[in-house]
């Protein structure tokens, strides 16, 4: 059996399959079907798009509500687990804060522009039943949040009902394993260090599941000698007081994964560890001045 | 009938050796030689010929009729 | 609520959140029906040693052959129902064991003269549907067809996952009704003409999850059989009377099987390793154990090689003996080899290629049966214990 790569560019991010396969053809049908997935969920869930599922919901902001399909259906559902179990940090509505936090601007908003953004805020104030959502006047959603990690978890499900059982999907960092390599033996994931992205910080072995991380190496600024994180936390609407730079989270399922992570970078560098501990997923952490903790640190 | 008192106490103890297993982690019992008849049309010419040649037969199936077997 | 524990619960909840959303685990549910239409063929050819010419007194050396050919079609019936058809025909030919007599050194098979040609047709169709995530319902029915022999089948089945355990229950209800014509029946003046019997079985089947690899199955199924239970073309020699008289069997027969199987795989060796064992007991005083192993050894390539191996040994019902010295009391008798004492031993070996929507595979069988391979230490061989060969290929092709 012969290993195949297949690069792509999906969601604005350097994406991978790399497959096991008896034939390259078998390889490339499968690689084929996984890539059109990744692309029909960037797709639906663009918020980018008018056409699509998020784009039709906010435009229809204030107005009626839209009735969606069962997949849509499931991924709120999740979402709305996902921002009561974190009471309210993650929270799929809290894109618009963007709008204040112009990171590129290098200017801090004034506390009355955020408060009046945050009125704009808050999956509480959604109206969810399904199948029918609406929002209000101004409100956005925004799938980003785990919408990468999804597709990490169905691009691999595909590959698998083609028939691959060696190989893994890697979406922008994001990572569902198919299965390990065909002797058993475990992927080894190099986990970039948020401060200087050409350096591994760890190695994590991994033979299923999926890996993900969070961290504030992509997009920040510094006012008067300050780090804003482009982490918002949806409950200030401010940055997130000191975050950890970087979060990784190990679980059965990418979506899980990732939802952890981001969770756990929305905690703060205080609370992060023990809320990791506490939830028994495999994670690796690396603070502000460049400690590692965690259950996935190198020995 | 000791055999059935058998079955059941082995059943018991499986019962204390069961490691909790989550739906997305039934990857390798859901292959296709995992089933319990991988072949159904083998089994059920096996089930006849056995049928035919033995003095018993049947085992956890509703299905299947008699023959005039020689 | 400690901080622990809600984390713990907020990772339960997520999860299943997760879980629910369609596509994510559809490889994994077990209660589900097919989504793919699947067609299979497989031909078999069946072939019984010669009897042994120091064992035979009359008749033909030359015993069964049977050749067999099955086709079955598996297809989605809308989202929550799949249907099963499955056609079986075979041709059979040879001479089969008439009576047994007492010879110098031992009991000699009779075996009836002529050369029988036979065919027999099968249709068996099954109904899967699924009432919600957990329960599947399945309706059965069939029909068999011989020149002598007529038989309808109906069965219900249900499989019903218990919630939040690793445990599925299984249980079924089946009926066969029976009908026997016997060739020169109506000519013959002491062979039975036309005769019915009837039977009914019930099951109730438990299979556990025990890990990621492994999982187990106990059932206990009970089956009445009612009517002509006899062989109306076999016969017994009555030594006193220097005569032959009728097979003839009680005409109700309890039947009582408990069985257990258990399905491992072995990840580094991409191997499953099935065991099965069944015992069997009924009113005839005939018990049976069975044991089958099987290796199913994935290879490069897309092969998947499956040696295996089975072991029966059962004991005689209470009115079989070779042949009698003098009637019985009970006007019972039979010298049918199926209902001596005796072992078998049998041994498979199956090599399959799987393409993407095609398999192949071929399989080659050797099974043979003795006194000597009994648990129980046996008097007197039956002199007529099967020896047989099967091969078979067979195709299996997902639309």
């Amino acid at each position: 059996m012969q290993l195949y790569h297949y690069p792509f560019t999906a969601m604005a991010s350097p994406c991978e399959l790399r497959l096991y396969g008896e034939s390259q053809a078998l390889a490339a049908a499968a690689a084929e079907a996984a890539k059109a997935e990744v692309i029909r969920i960037e797709q639906t869930y663009s918020r980018y798009r008018d056409d699509s599922v998020v784009g039709k919901i906010n435009a229809a902001a204030g107005g009626d509500p839209i009735a969606v399909n069962e997949e849509t259906c499931a991924l709120i559902n999740y979402a709305t687990t996902a921002y009561t179990e974190s009471g309210g940090l993650f929270d799929i509505s809290s894109g618009v804060l963007r709008e204040v936090w112009n990171f590129k601007l290098g200017q801090l908003p004034s506390p009355a522009a955020v408060a009046f953004c945050l009125k704009r805020v808050g999956w509480n104030k959604v109206h969810w039943e399904a199948p029918n959502i609406s929002l209000q006047q101004g409100m956005e959603l925004d799938f980003g949040g785990f919408g990468k990690e999804y597709a990490a978890d169905r691009a691999a499900i595909i590959c698998e009902e083609h028939g691959i059982s060696y190989g893994l999907v890697e979406l922008g960092g994001d990572i569902r394993v198919i299965g390990p390599h065909p002797d058993g033996s475990a992927w080894q994931i190099g986990i970039r260090n948020p401060r200087d992205p050409e350096v591994a910080v760890a190695v994590i072995p991994l033979k299923t599941g999926g890996l993900a991380s969070s961290g504030d190496y992509e997009r920040f600024m510094v006012i008067d000698g300050k780090r804003y994180s482009h982490i918002l936390n949806p409950r200030t609407g401010r940055p997130v007081d000191k975050p950890m730079a970087g979060v990784t989270v190990v679980a059965p399922l990418c979506l899980l994964a990732g939802t952890a992570a981001t969770v756990a970078m929305l905690q703060g560098e205080k609370a992060a560890p023990t809320f990791l501990n506490d939830l028994g997923l495999p994670h690796l952490w690396i603070d502000q001045a460049g400690m590692l903790g965690g259950d996935l640190v190198p020995h | 009938m000791r055999l059935v008192l058998l079955l059941l106490s082995l059943s018991g103890l499986a019962a204390c050796a069961v490691e909790p297993v989550e739906a997305w982690e039934r990857d390798f019992l859901a292959r296709p030689e995992m089933a319990w008849d991988p072949d159904a049309l083998g089994s059920s010419y096996r089930n006849h010929v056995h049928f035919s040649k033995e003095a018993s037969n049947g085992g956890a199936s509703a299905g299947g009729g008699g023959c005039g077997c020689n | 609520m400690s901080q622990n524990l809600k984390n713990k619960r907020a990772l339960a909840a997520l999860t299943s959140a997760a879980l629910a959303i369609p596509g994510m685990s559809a490889s994994v549910q077990a209660a589900s029906v097919l989504t793919e239409t699947v067609v299979q063929y497989k031909a078999s050819a069946y072939r019984e040693a010669d009897l042994d010419s120091s064992k035979l007194s009359g008749g033909s050396l030359e015993r069964y052959e049977i050749d067999t050919q099955q086709v079955r079609a598996q297809m989605p019936l809308g989202e929550k129902t799949d249907a099963s058809i499955e056609f079986m025909y075979e041709t059979m030919s040879g001479a089969s064991p008439w009576f047994i007599l007492p010879g110098q050194d031992g009991p000699v098979q009779v075996m009836s003269g002529a050369t029988i040609h036979e065919e027999r047709k099968d249709l068996q169709a099954k109904v899967n549907h699924l009432l919600n995530d957990k329960t599947v319902i399945s309706l059965i029915a069939g029909v068999s067809d011989e020149k002598d022999y007529f038989a309808v089948n109906a069965g219900v089945e249900a499989l019903y996952e218990i919630p939040d355990t690793q445990l599925t229950l299984t249980a079924g209800l089946g009926y066969s009704d029976d009908e026997l014509e016997p060739t020169d029946g109506a000519i013959l003046p002491d062979r039975i003409e036309r005769a019915t019997r009837d039977s009914t079985t019930a099951f109730v089947g438990l299979s556990q999850i025990l890990s990621k690899t492994t999982v187990v199955q106990g059932s206990l199924t009970y089956s009445l059989q009612r009517g002509f239970l006899s062989d109306p073309y076999k016969k017994v020699w009555i030594d006193d009377q220097a005569t032959t008289m009728n097979d003839s069997r009680p005409d109700d027969r309890n039947q009582f099987v408990a069985q257990a199987r258990l399905r491992h795989f072995l990840p580094d060796l991409k191997a499953a390793l099935h065991l099965d064992y069944r015992y069997f007991e009924d009113d005839w005083e005939v018990a049976s154990s069975t044991i089958e192993a099987a290796w199913y050894q994935n290879l490069p390539g897309g092969w998947v090689f499956t040696p295996s191996l089975r072991y029966y040994t059962q004991s005689q019902a209470f009115f079989y003996a070779p042949y009698f010295f003098s009637a019985r009391n009970d006007g019972f008798g039979s010298a049918d080899y199926r209902l001596s004492p005796y072992g078998a031993i049998s041994v498979k070996l199956r090599l399959e290629k799987r393409w993407q929507s095609f398999d192949l595979h071929a399989e080659w069988e050797s099974y043979e049966a003795s006194a000597d391979y009994s648990l129980d230490s046996v008097d007197v061989e039956n002199p007529a214990l099967v020896e047989f060969d099967i091969l078979s290929v067979g195709l299996n092709w997902r639309l």
